[in-house]
């Protein structure tokens, strides 16, 4: 194995033609895009990908689970504990909550086959390609938003940035990075079969995104 | 740009199979007032033989040419193919070769005739034929190496009494690509038929082209299906339409 | 369908398949609308192009140390590093890997550089399960069949083809020609094999020298689940898929997702730095990542193709190229089909073997004209022709350079050559094929076949510029 990369790189180095490409700098321009604009475009975006968005203050996000988790159908929610701690109390008796406490390898069957829906935070929303990011924690596994068929993302509005490069550099992700970094912008989908779209592919039939003003 | 006189090209393929179209072309840039010249001893840019990979052989066809063009005078040429090899091939063929300046001092004066028409000399035209449906095929060349294709709609659009109908996937390749004609003689026999198929669904009466590479290809097809659809080099349809006959 | 011996066979029938046209015909036309709406502005595309064009070419010429760098990012993150220079050693890795996890099933995301050295083959030869989980790919592993294109495998398929292939494995299921059942259907199948496999396999589509991080892109989420679940996760790329930081990242998404499938982002963007970290409840507990070579350094050594590296596998010039409209990806008869085919796999392979390629290619340009990082393709194709038959300096560095020169062809040339060449002798014979232009055959060879001949004017453009008194210098 050794020997091998020797002689891939003694190839590589051996280009005699060392004209140094000098990289396009990229703009660090932004649109100047108001809060508003931001959550408009956030929206529609989403939208277009059909997932479906909401825009919510903290203190309606308790009601809007309590009347839309039965509306769909929802009868468990799988949730990290600082949600839990936020929402248990409140939330309808007959919702049960599941937490994400132990590895995934004592309950991945509960979690594939008996999870309805999770709902997790967000570090940030991406406005110009209607992305929602993830970095997921111990807390919130990686696992939480894509398996279940409905996944809920909680989006604070002053977490909306307009471009990817500007969370990045804004989060200073490269100092950092977490074990996965995760854009997510719709619910699974395909086009394999006859460039037909149809969703629910592998990961979450339903994306929902809260937006919550604070 | 001042001009008063420039160098005139035929291209090989004009010069054998469609001279009218080059006459034409001659005739419309003297009608603004241009000397033309026509070099007696002008052959080919060697364009076939560089498609085919035999670079060696291309060089002193081109380096024929050369010679033809000693005035600092613009070079116009009836096809968007010839004028994007010299223009734009002639950098690669003549790569590592000791006249490389002097070729390349020749591909900086090419033009493309409809170009020239209209960038050059601004020409205005002024319909005296009879109403009529034309459909436009513009080369891969004009369209992807020149960047001129438009130029042949700029002209058209002067002419009062021609409609343009367009057709399917317009810019898609007539299967003509020189060698690749004889080759590949199945998928070119494909793509003609492709784009035969979207010419004669326009209803119109002819198709006009900057190329006669494609004009051939397209017209020897069309014929071949006894199809009623006529070609005509974008020169002699604009010279036959705007010239008055006595 | 069949896969007989020759280029020129596998094309025949290619062309004699009308479903198969339709289908391409179709899907072609499908992508190059959703990538025309991305891009309605000329300016921003062409600025766009310049930064994607200039990040690749950076990561060219720094190569090796960009390589280095990565390797040694990587295994701070607890990511073991692989090199392979031949896909034979790639598999032998990935097998050995697999055999000290005792890993007996796994799930695969598409990838195109595992289609490159046959790992599948090569695993089931092993005793090993290996499940292809994107949609398009695990209906062609039904059908066994290979892709026929680099971003839609089961481009070829109709929706009908499909339904029949589905059905005859799964006839659990009712037969259906219904889109979205189908997907349904496969999704509860491919459920139960994410969580019980001992193992994921995933390409790459960036890797991030400056921090160590893989990234890739997908619509349905079967990549996160293959990179996610299992306990194992091997990750296999090209050598020339490194970046060199994060922000190049961000411009080079953007271009790949809008000129593939004409998309504003996929769905899921997935960037994985390490393992299962301390504390962390899931995401494999161990990872690799094979570097593979096979062929890249050459072509890497090799100047004037070296841009052929550039490509992130976009698919675009093969969505508008008119020769892969006609004939389909299969009948290239390698991984790579279309445009970036003819141009990287006769490097690879060697022209001795694969010359012939670059002669399924009209010249006219579509491919360079859309490519996101700007390959100059056509003009790589040319200069391959050019090596293929190259005489006394044929270029050391592209295997077989001159194997295809024929001594016929050279002939017919410097006849050609002779004519065009000297003004005397082609003034004679003008005037021999304006005179006799009467007997020329009404049908040449296969020109023929699809059209009329034509006839040399009576005079020649000369005669008649002299005629109306137009000066000749």
């Amino acid at each position: 194995m050794n020997k091998s990369r020797e002689i891939i790189l003694e190839r590589l180095k051996n280009n005699t033609d060392k004209t140094s490409y000098k990289k396009i700098e990229v703009t660090k321009k932004t649109n100047g895009w108001s809060k508003e604009e931001m959550i408009a475009k956030l929206s529609e975006k989403l939208q277009s990908s059909k997932a479906e968005t909401f825009l919510l203050s903290d203190a309606e996000l308790i009601d809007w689970l309590n009347e839309e988790l039965p509306k769909r159908g929802i009868n468990n929610l799988l949730m990290g504990a600082s949600i839990a701690k936020q929402i248990s109390k409140d939330i309808n008796n007959e919702i049960e909550v599941l937490k994400y406490d132990d590895p995934y390898e004592s309950w991945s069957e509960k979690l594939f086959n008996e999870t309805d829906a999770s709902i997790t935070t967000t570090i940030g929303a991406i406005a110009q390609s209607g992305s929602i990011v993830l970095h997921p924690t111990p807390e919130e596994p990686r696992l939480m938003s894509l398996v279940p068929d409905i996944h809920i993302a909680l989006v604070y509005e002053d977490t909306i940035y307009e471009t990817f490069n500007q969370i990045i550099t804004s989060q200073y992700w490269a100092k950092n990075m977490p074990t996965n970094a995760l854009l997510i912008s719709g619910p699974s989908k395909t086009a394999d079969i006859e460039q037909v779209l149809a969703y629910g592919v592998h990961g979450p039939k339903e994306l929902i995104v809260l937006i919550l003003t604070s | 740009m001042a001009v008063n006189e420039v160098y005139f090209m035929g291209t090989c393929l004009v010069d054998l199979f469609y001279p009218k179209a080059g006459l034409a072309g001659m005739q419309l840039l003297k009608r603004e007032g241009i000397k033309v010249i026509y070099p007696s001893k002008q052959t080919c840019c060697g364009q076939p033989a560089f498609n085919s990979g035999y670079r060696k052989e291309s060089l002193p066809v081109a380096r024929s040419l050369i010679k033809c063009f000693p005035k600092d005078i613009p070079i116009v040429i009836p096809s968007g193919s010839c004028a994007g090899m010299i223009k734009h091939h002639w950098s690669e063929l003549f790569e590592g070769e000791s006249d490389i300046e002097t070729a390349l001092s020749v591909a900086e004066r090419v033009y493309e005739l409809t170009e020239f028409l209209v960038d050059e000399l601004n020409v205005e035209l002024t319909d005296l034929g009879e109403p009529t449906k034309i459909t436009i095929h513009t080369s891969c060349a004009s369209r992807n190496e020149m960047k001129i294709a438009e130029r042949i709609e700029d002209l058209v659009a002067q002419l009062s009494k021609v409609e343009v109908l367009e057709q399917e996937r317009k810019s898609e390749c007539c299967g003509f690509g020189g060698t690749f004609a004889v080759k590949q003689a199945d998928i070119s026999g494909a793509m003609v038929k492709d784009k035969t198929d979207a010419l004669k669904a326009t209803d119109a009466s002819s198709v006009i082209s900057q190329d006669c590479g494609c004009l051939m290809n397209i017209g020897c097809a069309l014929e071949k299906q006894n199809s009623k659809l006529k070609t005509q080099h974008i020169a002699e349809f604009l010279w036959d339409r705007t010239h008055a006959k006595n | 369908m069949p896969r007989t011996e020759t280029f020129t066979d596998r094309i025949n029938d290619a062309l004699d398949n009308e479903q198969l046209h339709s289908n391409f015909r179709s899907a072609m036309n499908y992508l190059m609308e959703k990538r025309r709406d991305k891009f309605p502005d000329q300016e921003k595309l062409d600025n766009l192009r310049n930064i994607a064009s200039s990040i690749r070419a950076n990561s060219l010429s720094n190569l090796a140390d960009l390589l280095i760098k990565l390797e040694e990012n990587l295994e701070s993150n607890n990511i073991t590093v692989h090199w392979a220079e031949t896909d034979l050693e790639a598999n032998n890795i990935i097998y050995q890997i697999l055999k000290d996890a005792n890993a007996k099933t796994i799930v695969k995301g598409k990838s195109m550089v595992t289609e490159e050295i046959e790992l599948n083959e090569f695993l089931e030869d092993k005793d090993i399960e290996i499940l292809e989980t994107d949609l398009g790919e695990f209906l062609i592993q039904l059908a066994n069949e290979k892709p026929s294109h680099i971003v839609m495998p089961a481009i070829h398929k109709s929706r009908k083809e499909i339904s029949k292939v589905f059905a005859e494995h799964f006839p659990e299921f009712p037969y259906t020609e219904d889109v979205d059942l189908i997907t349904q259907q496969a999704r509860k199948i491919l459920r139960d094999k994410f969580r019980q496999a001992d193992a994921g396999i995933s390409g790459v589509n960036f890797a991030v020298a400056e921090t160590g991080t893989l990234c890739l892109v997908e619509n349905e989420g079967n990549g996160r689940m293959c990179t996610t679940v299992p306990p194992l996760h091997i990750a296999v790329t090209g050598i020339e898929k490194v970046v060199e930081k994060l922000s190049d990242v961000a411009p080079l998404l953007d271009i790949l997702t809008k000129s593939a499938t004409g998309q504003e982002i996929t769905t899921y963007f997935n960037m994985i730095s390490s393992p299962r970290r301390e504390g962390e409840k899931d995401g494999p507990k161990s990872m690799h990542v094979v570097l593979l070579d096979n062929g890249r350094s050459k072509i890497h050594q090799n100047n004037e193709m070296q841009e052929t590296l550039k490509c992130i596998r976009c698919g675009s010039c093969m969505n508008h190229c008119p020769v892969y409209t006609q004939v389909g990806g299969h009948a290239y008869g390698t991984v790579y089909p279309g445009p970036i085919g003819i141009t990287l796999e006769p490097q690879k392979q060697g022209i001795t073997q694969l010359g012939e390629l670059t002669s399924a290619c009209s010249l006219c340009g579509a491919c360079g004209e859309v490519c996101p990082v700007q390959i100059p393709l056509p003009k790589l194709i040319n200069k391959l022709r050019s090596e293929a038959v190259e005489g006394n300096n044929a270029n050391e560095l592209i295997e077989g350079a001159g194997s295809k020169r024929s001594s016929l062809e050279l002939l017919a040339w410097k006849n050609w050559r002779l004519l065009y060449g000297n003004p005397f002798f082609y003034s004679i014979f003008s005037k021999a094929a304006t005179t006799l232009g009467f007997i020329t055959p009404k049908t040449i060879g296969k020109w023929g076949k699809y059209r009329t001949t034509p006839i040399p004017s009576k005079h020649s453009l000369k005669e008649m510029a002299n005629k109306a008194g137009f000066d000749n210098e």
